[in-house]
C-alpha cells in the first residue's frame, strides 16, 4: 500500500512540475500569440482595402467597429474613415465565418460603400488539402491566391457560384471538386453583406441598440433574412409599377 | 436536442470522414492487427468502447476542469494521461467482472493508448463546431466517439477480409507484407472518397 | 558502435518510418506538400530530441513500474511547448498541420525511442540517436511528400518544374493528395525498400 503511495506522489509530482512548467511557457508565448493575431488581422484588414485609399493614407485609417448578432452569432464589421475626426466613411470591412467541408472558413472581405467586392482574403480555413485548401493556394508567379482574384468587383450582396446562376453578373467560378467550399464563403459574404445593407439602409433605429461610450453598436438583426428578402422583393415590385 | 444533428454525426463519421480513410487517424492498429478477421473484430470492439466512453470524459475535463479554469493549453497533457488511465481503469475492471469480455479484448486494449484515433475523436470533439458557432454539446460528443469507432472497426473489418485473401493470391515477392496492405488501404481509400461529395453539412 | 553510426542508423538502416513502420499517421497525414512534410518532421525531432535528453537526465530516479506514464506526461510537455511556439511564430505552418501537432504526443516513433534507448543509455548518446532518429523520420516525410506533391501538382516546393522548363499540359492528379494517393505513395516506397532488400540478400548469396 505505502508503495502505491509513493508512486502516485511521484506521478503527481512529475505531472505537478509539467504543469507548472507549461503555465510558465504558456504565459511567455500568449502575448506573443495575440500580438500576433492582432497584427494578422490589423493586415488582412489593409489588404483587403488596398487600392481603395491613396497608399500614403493606408496607415491612418480608422476603424469604426460595429457588433452585430447574426443568427444567433457574434459577428462585426467595420465602418473606414480616412481618419478618426472625418465625417463620412468611404468603405466597409468585415469578417465572415461559414462552415466549409470541414471546420470554420473565416474570411476578411473588402467592399466599397455600395457593397461592391474590392478583395477578399481567406485567413482560416481546415479544407482539404488539394480541394478546398486551394482557397488559399498561390500559383507559381502570382502574388496572390487565383481564387481571391475571382471575387474583385464583384457585388457582396449577390456573388454567387457558377452552378448556382450561371447567368448572373455576379457569379464565380467553383473550385474544381471543392463546391462545397466555394459556396460556404458566397453564403458567408452574402449573408455578413445583408447585415450591413440593413445597417445603411436603417435610419429608424432598429430593434435592440446600445450605444456605449466607445461609439460601439450592438444590433440585433436576428431576423434579418426575412426582412431583406420582403424590402427586396418590395423594390421589385416598384419597379415594375413604373 | 435536434435529431437530425445525430444523424449527421453519424454519417460524417462513418463515411464522409472515415477516422482512417479520410482522416489518417489510428494508422497502426489499422495495418497491424488487420492480419485476421477474428483479432480486427476483436479490436474494433475495444476501440469503439475506448473511444466512447474516453469522449465522455474528455467532455468534463474540457468543460468543468479546464475551461473554467482558464487552463486549455493544458489540454494535450491532460486528455492523453486522462485516456491512459481510462484503458488502464477499463482493463483492471474487465478482468475483474467480466472474464469473458476481458479474454476476448483484454490484449487489445494497451495498444489502444497509442492509438492516435482515441486523443482523435478527443480533441476533434472540442474543435468541431456547428455553423452557427457552437461545439458538440455532451450527447452529440458521446456520439461521434461512438460512430467514429464503428468508422474505424468497418474500415479494419474491411480490411482484414481483404488480406485473409491477399494472404492465399500469387503476389510480387517485393509487395508481399506491408506494400500490399497499403496499396489495398488505397484502393479502399478511394472508393470511400466517393462519400465526400455528399453535402449534408 | 561509434557515433557517428549511432547518428546515421536511424537515417536508412532504422529509418523509424519505413523500415520501423513506426509514427505512420503523421507520415501520411500531413506529407501533401514539402512544406508541411518539412515543418512536421522539424516538429517531431524537436519533441524527440527534448524528451530523449530529458527522459536519459532523470532515468534513475524513475521507478520502473510507472515509466510509461511519466514518459507520456513528458512528451505532452514538450508538444504543448512546441504547439504553442508554432502559434505564436509560425502561424501558417501551425495551421497547415492542425490536429497533428498534439497528435504528436501518440507517435509510437517518440514513445518508442523513450522506452527502448533513452532510458537505457547516457544523456549524450540518446541526444545523438534521437537527433538520428528525427532526421530518418523527417527525410521519410519529405520523400513521401515530395513524391505525392510533384505527381498531386506537378510542382516540387511549390516549383511547378514543367511549366519552368517550358511543358505546358502537366497538371498532375488531386488524387496523389487526397488521402488514397498518400496509402499509394506509402505501399509503393516499402515495395522499393524490400525489393532492394532482396536484392541485396540475393547478391548476398551468390558470393
Amino acid at each position: 500500500m505505502g508503495n502505491i503511495l509513493k508512486l502516485s506522489g511521484i506521478l503527481f509530482l512529475v505531472a505537478g512540475i509539467a504543469a507548472g512548467t507549461l503555465a510558465f511557457y504558456n504565459a511567455f508565448t500568449k502575448p506573443e500569440i495575440d500580438k500576433l493575431n492582432a497584427r494578422l488581422e490589423a493586415e488582412a484588414k489593409q489588404y483587403v482595402l488596398e487600392g481603395m485609399f491613396k497608399p500614403g493614407e493606408m496607415d491612418d485609417l480608422y476603424y469604426e467597429e460595429v457588433d452585430v448578432e447574426v443568427n444567433g452569432r457574434q459577428e462585426k464589421f467595420w465602418k473606414v474613415k480616412k481618419s478618426a475626426s472625418h465625417p463620412g466613411y468611404k468603405a466597409f470591412v468585415f469578417l465572415t465565418r461559414q462552415r466549409g467541408f470541414d471546420g470554420i472558413i473565416e474570411t476578411m472581405v473588402g467592399t466599397d460603400k455600395n457593397l461592391k467586392i474590392n478583395r477578399i482574403k481567406v485567413i482560416n480555413h481546415s479544407e482539404t488539402p488539394g480541394l478546398g485548401a486551394e482557397v488559399s493556394t498561390v500559383r507559381y508567379g502570382e502574388d496572390e491566391p487565383y481564387f481571391e482574384t475571382w471575387f474583385k468587383g464583384k457585388s457582396a450582396l449577390r456573388v454567387v457560384v457558377e452552378k448556382d446562376d450561371p447567368s448572373s453578373e455576379d457569379r464565380v467560378q467553383s473550385i474544381t471538386g471543392a463546391t462545397i467550399t466555394t459556396k460556404a464563403i458566397c453564403d458567408g459574404i452574402n449573408e455578413m453583406a445583408l447585415v450591413i445593407d440593413q445597417f445603411r439602409k436603417t435610419t429608424a433605429a432598429p430593434k435592440k441598440i446600445l450605444v456605449d461610450p466607445k461609439h460601439v453598436v450592438e444590433v440585433d438583426f436576428s431576423k434579418l433574412r426575412e426582412d431583406q428578402e420582403e424590402t427586396e422583393s418590395a423594390e421589385e415590385t416598384d419597379e415594375e409599377e413604373k | 436536442m435536434d435529431f437530425s444533428n445525430l444523424v449527421i454525426i453519424a454519417i460524417s463519421s462513418i463515411f464522409i470522414n472515415n477516422f482512417v480513410l479520410a482522416r489518417f487517424l489510428g494508422i497502426c492498429p489499422f495495418i497491424g492487427v488487420s492480419k485476421k478477421l477474428d483479432s480486427a473484430v476483436g479490436m474494433g470492439m475495444a476501440v469503439i468502447f475506448v473511444m466512447t466512453m474516453a469522449s465522455m470524459v474528455t467532455y468534463f475535463i474540457q468543460y468543468y476542469v479546464l475551461v473554467p479554469n482558464d487552463l486549455q493549453y493544458l489540454r494535450t497533457i491532460a486528455f492523453i494521461l486522462v485516456i491512459a488511465s481510462l484503458v488502464q481503469f477499463i482493463e483492471m475492471f474487465m478482468k475483474k467482472n467480466m472474464p469473458p469480455l476481458y479474454s476476448a479484448l483484454g490484449i487489445f486494449l494497451p495498444l489502444i493508448t497509442t492509438n492516435c484515433a482515441v486523443l482523435g475523436v478527443a480533441i476533434l470533439n472540442i474543435d468541431t463546431v456547428w455553423a452557427d458557432g457552437r461545439s458538440y454539446n455532451f450527447i452529440e460528443s458521446t456520439w461521434n466517439g461512438f460512430t467514429a469507432g464503428i468508422g474505424f472497426t468497418i474500415a479494419l473489418v474491411l480490411m482484414a477480409g481483404i488480406r485473409e485473401k491477399l494472404e492465399l493470391a500469387d503476389l510480387p515477392e517485393s509487395f508481399k507484407g506491408l506494400p500490399i496492405a497499403f496499396v489495398t488501404s488505397a484502393l479502399i481509400a478511394m472508393a470511400f472518397l466517393g462519400f465526400s461529395g455528399m453535402s449534408i453539412l | 558502435m561509434n557515433m557517428t553510426q549511432n547518428l546515421t542508423k536511424g537515417f536508412f538502416k532504422e529509418n523509424p518510418v519505413l523500415v520501423l513502420a513506426l509514427g505512420l499517421c503523421p507520415a501520411l497525414a500531413v506529407t501533401t506538400s514539402i512544406t508541411n512534410g518539412l515543418g512536421m518532421g522539424m516538429a517531431s525531432t524537436a519533441v524527440l530530441i527534448g524528451s530523449s535528453t530529458l527522459i536519459s537526465v532523470i532515468k534513475r530516479f524513475i521507478p520502473s513500474n510507472i515509466r510509461i506514464p511519466i514518459f507520456i506526461v513528458i512528451i505532452a510537455s514538450f508538444v504543448t511547448m512546441i504547439d504553442l511556439t508554432l502559434q505564436a511564430f509560425l502561424p501558417e505552418l501551425s495551421k497547415s498541420l492542425g490536429l497533428f501537432i498534439p497528435l504528436i504526443v501518440v507517435n509510437c516513433m517518440i514513445l518508442g525511442r523513450a522506452e527502448a534507448y533513452a532510458s537505457k543509455n547516457s544523456v549524450l548518446k540518446s541526444v545523438v540517436d534521437a537527433l538520428g532518429m528525427g532526421i530518418g523520420f523527417t527525410i521519410a516525410l519529405v520523400l513521401i511528400s515530395a513524391v505525392r506533391e510533384f505527381f498531386g501538382t506537378g510542382a516540387l516546393y511549390g516549383y511547378p518544374l514543367f511549366q519552368l522548363m517550358g511543358i505546358e499540359g502537366f497538371k498532375g492528379s488531386i488524387m496523389m493528395i487526397l488521402p488514397p494517393g498518400g496509402f499509394l505513395t506509402m505501399g509503393l516506397i516499402l515495395a522499393f525498400m524490400q525489393w532492394n532488400k532482396q536484392r541485396k540478400e540475393k547478391k548476398k548469396e551468390v558470393k
